[in-house]
């Protein structure tokens, strides 16, 4: 299972919209409803997901789909 | 070549069809086939998404047809998500989410609202709980959700709240309780609470929760001083306690001090009186002997405990969004501040109902026989249904009533309490004794009946699945926590729903099995006494009463907040506004005891009331409420002698009464119809106002109670 479908499921969840697709260019800029609590529950959901931690860094620097992608394939998902 | 719409979707089919078993990895598995093709809304997939169409027949498929229909935004959804609950294959948790998820898109918000409560219930699973927990936000905002109890519940904390309070709030919304929730600026903890003008007091809650943890305390990780630092930290909770509880009648929920992961003092840290963990223990100790009883100190320490230190603590969320304890933690957390929020509401649970065979003890006393069973050393099967039994035991101690509850003769259940050398509990333990082949429904609310209890104030254990599931279903207000096959689990299962949380212990919580169990001998009286009279006259009762004293205000302040059934007005002063009452002239407030011939009663009773308009012509009654234990003895009728000659004493010529109708109260809704009093009027929400001019009361109402009033305070 890729990683990005991993992901999309878990925006599709926190933004509750069943049908929401994404790409690496879904960022906090494109959709409004991505705040900073909203970054929180991706990371929390994130890191059940893929069996991980954010470092306080990547956190720091989440603002797309993009950063998140990178930080969870750096440990190999 | 690329593979056909058609062939990804008969691949897919062959994924799910293949699997016998809910496979999760599978469906997602499938799901992602599909969507990476971008085939979710094909005229292929939808072929296969119809009912009886061959996804629908296998676990796996049942649980992708939903899940493409979700995605879809497809109405279907609702049925599909029927047929995975229906099968009961895959979690059910997961699917009740999902299934509320779509009631709530598509409107049955009432639905959705009830599959949310099942789905939660049970579950601790932290991300899971932040998934509900969203949802709950959403549909909340569409409509209210069914709640037996609202509360306005205040938060002001010193570190983030995003994830704490929407777990709170589900927490709440699990055990029946609307939380409305107002959250202070983050950080604003003395803010909030020193500016009379912030937003907290703009709120009006009736209960505040202090979110704070060991940085607060502001205590180096050594102090030569370790005294007056303890002290100042305890003195400033206690400045924010009183001045909180002066601005606003509430309950106060206070974080005690957690204790920090690291110290670079290590064991000194704890052993020596100025070491930081040494400092913050003390400080804990000290907090709880300074809380008032409209506050509870929440113990972190024991809780940072429970969860473990390296689970409690997360320094990368403290530092990147300033989380504290770990999200991991939070449900725990939010399991004792529910608990305390329960008991500030009065619905702590007060009866725990137990079955026998392999729930008390390890056999089946009908097929094994006294010798067969097993309680108590020597196998380890019988000393953990003991300990189950001594738990039982602490808790009547502490005032929880027993009861059992059990298909059995009843000669065959009683023998191993006559005769077990290993059963800890014995007969008189219990408040009700139920043992015979009737549905275990019917003798509950029977108990209930006996005991003069409602359902919701009950939990009941029983190792029995079938039954379980049974009282579930019939009596959902019923406590029915899940225990698994291992009886060295039975206590930890007991202990998790934390349903006998309490605010406070007055001397009348420790008495009560003794009370229940007299009024079991008053029973028999009565079936041999001739009339009403006669048996009342037989019982010798005595009633004390007096106007509140700083001895009995904690059981007074108890009583408010959690009598229901017999409480005309159900006004849940808190312990400042009583306090205020005692101190004016302007209130008269009456506290009554009863005892008889088979025992003490205690504190039963509690009436306030207040002259209103110009002069004391006219004495309105605030408060008149009274315990279910003495219901039938006329005793509302000895309250009512009591305030009827210290009204007049005062100079009233006119007693007036209002009775404000709850879902729980209606024992009361003729009550002063019964007293003689004359309906005025009826006010909108069903209020009615009732008076009694005095000149009509012309003999006591009360035959058969003597009366005492208290000494006066020395």
């Amino acid at each position: 299972m890729s990683a990005l479908f991993r992901l999309q499921r878990i925006l599709r969840e926190v933004f509750d919209d069943p049908s929401l697709t994404i790409a690496d260019d879904f960022s906090m800029q494109s959709y409004p409803d991505w705040d900073s609590v909203a970054t929180v529950h991706i990371v929390l959901a994130a890191e059940e997901e893929f069996k991980m931690r954010f470092t306080t860094d990547e956190v720091a620097g989440i603002r797309s789909v993009a950063d998140v992608r990178r930080a969870v394939e750096a440990r190999g998902a | 070549m690329t593979p056909s719409p058609a062939d990804i979707v008969r691949r897919v089919t062959e994924m799910v069809t293949r699997a016998e078993a809910y496979d999760g990895e599978v469906v997602t598995a499938a799901q992602e086939a599909l969507e990476s093709h971008d085939l979710i809304r094909s005229k292929e997939v939808s072929a296969y998404l119809a009912e009886g169409g061959p996804w629908r027949s296998t676990p796996c498929g049942l649980w992708l047809a939903a899940q493409i229909l979700d995605v879809r935004g497809d109405p279907a959804a609702a049925g599909a998500w029927n047929a995975v609950i229906e099968s009961g294959v895959g979690p059910e948790h997961e699917a009740r989410l999902a299934r509320a998820r779509q009631r709530g898109a598509s409107g049955a918000v009432p639905g959705a609202y009830a599959d949310l409560r099942e789905a939660v219930r049970g579950t601790v699973d932290a991300s899971f709980l932040q998934r509900a927990a969203r949802l709950y936000r959403r549909l909340r905002r569409r409509e209210q959700p069914p709640a037996t109890r609202r509360v306005r519940l205040a938060v002001v904390a010193s570190s983030t709240t995003d994830l704490l309070v929407p777990l709170l709030e589900l927490a709440a919304f699990r055990d029946g309780i609307n939380a409305e929730t107002y959250v202070g600026p983050y950080g604003n903890v003395r803010q909030e609470i020193l500016d009379p003008a912030s937003g907290l007091y703009a709120f009006r809650p009736d209960v505040v929760l202090i979110v704070v943890h060991w940085r607060d305390a502001h205590l180096p990780a050594f102090a030569p001083d370790a005294d007056a630092r303890v002290a100042e930290v305890v003195d400033a909770a206690r400045e924010l306690w009183e001045t909180l509880l002066s601005r606003q009648p509430c309950t106060i929920i206070q974080h005690g001090f957690d204790l920090p992961p690291e110290d670079a003092y290590g064991n000194l840290g704890s052993v020596l009186g100025g070491g930081r963990v040494a400092m913050l223990r003390a400080a804990n100790r000290r907090l709880v002997d300074a809380a008032p009883a409209a506050v509870a100190v929440l113990d972190l320490e024991r809780l940072g405990g429970d969860v473990g230190s390296s689970a409690w603590a997360d320094a990368g969320y403290w530092h990147t969004v300033k989380q504290h304890p770990a999200p991991g933690a939070l449900p725990a957390l939010v399991e004792r501040q529910v608990a305390l929020l329960r008991a500030a509401l009065g619905l702590t649970r007060k009866v725990l109902v137990l079955d026998l065979d392999n729930t008390l003890w390890h056999g089946i006393i009908g097929e094994d026989g006294l010798a067969g069973i097993q309680v108590g050393p020597p196998t380890a099967a019988g000393e953990a249904h003991a300990a189950l039994q001594q738990y039982a035991r602490d808790l009547k101690e502490r005032g929880i009533l027993l009861a059992v509850c059990s298909k059995n003769n009843d000669a065959d259940a009683r023998a191993p309490f006559e005769r077990h050398d290993g059963m800890l509990l014995g007969l008189e333990d219990f408040a009700s004794f139920r043992a015979n082949w009737r549905d275990k429904v019917e003798n509950l609310r029977d108990i209930a009946g006996t005991l003069n209890l409602g359902l919701d104030s009950f939990v009941f254990l029983d190792d029995n699945p079938v039954e379980r599931a049974r009282v579930r279903a019939e009596l959902p207000e019923v406590a029915v926590p899940e225990v698994g096959r291992d009886p060295a689990d039975l206590v930890a299962a007991l202990e998790r729903g934390r349903f006998f949380e309490a605010w406070t212990l007055s001397p009348e919580d420790r008495q009560r099995t003794e009370s229940y169990r007299t009024n079991v001998q008053r029973e028999e009286l009565r079936a041999t006494a001739g009339s009403l009279e006669d048996f009342l006259r037989g019982l010798n009762m005595t009633a004390e009463t007096g106007p509140f004293t700083d001895q009995v205000l904690a059981r007074v302040v108890q009583l408010l907040g959690k009598t229901n059934q017999f409480n005309v007005t159900t006004r849940r002063h808190n312990e400042q506004r009583v306090r205020q009452m005692m101190a004016s002239d302007g209130w008269w407030t009456q506290y009554f005891k009863l005892r008889d011939r088979f025992g003490d009663h205690g504190l039963i009773g509690v009436m306030i009331a207040t002259a209103v308009g110009s002069g004391p012509t006219t004495w309105q009654i605030d408060t008149w409420l009274m315990s279910c234990r003495v219901i039938g003895r006329q005793m509302e009728d000895c309250m009512l002698d009591t305030v009827v000659e210290a009204a007049r004493a005062a100079g009233a010529t006119r007693l007036v009464g209002r009775y404000v109708p709850t879902p729980k109260n209606a024992l009361v809704r003729d009550l002063y119809q019964r007293m003689g009093f004359r309906e005025v009027a009826r006010e909108d929400g069903g209020g009615i106002r009732y008076e009694l001019p005095l000149a009509d009361v012309t003999a006591p109402r009360c035959t058969c109670i003597a009366r005492a009033s208290s000494a006066p305070a020395a």
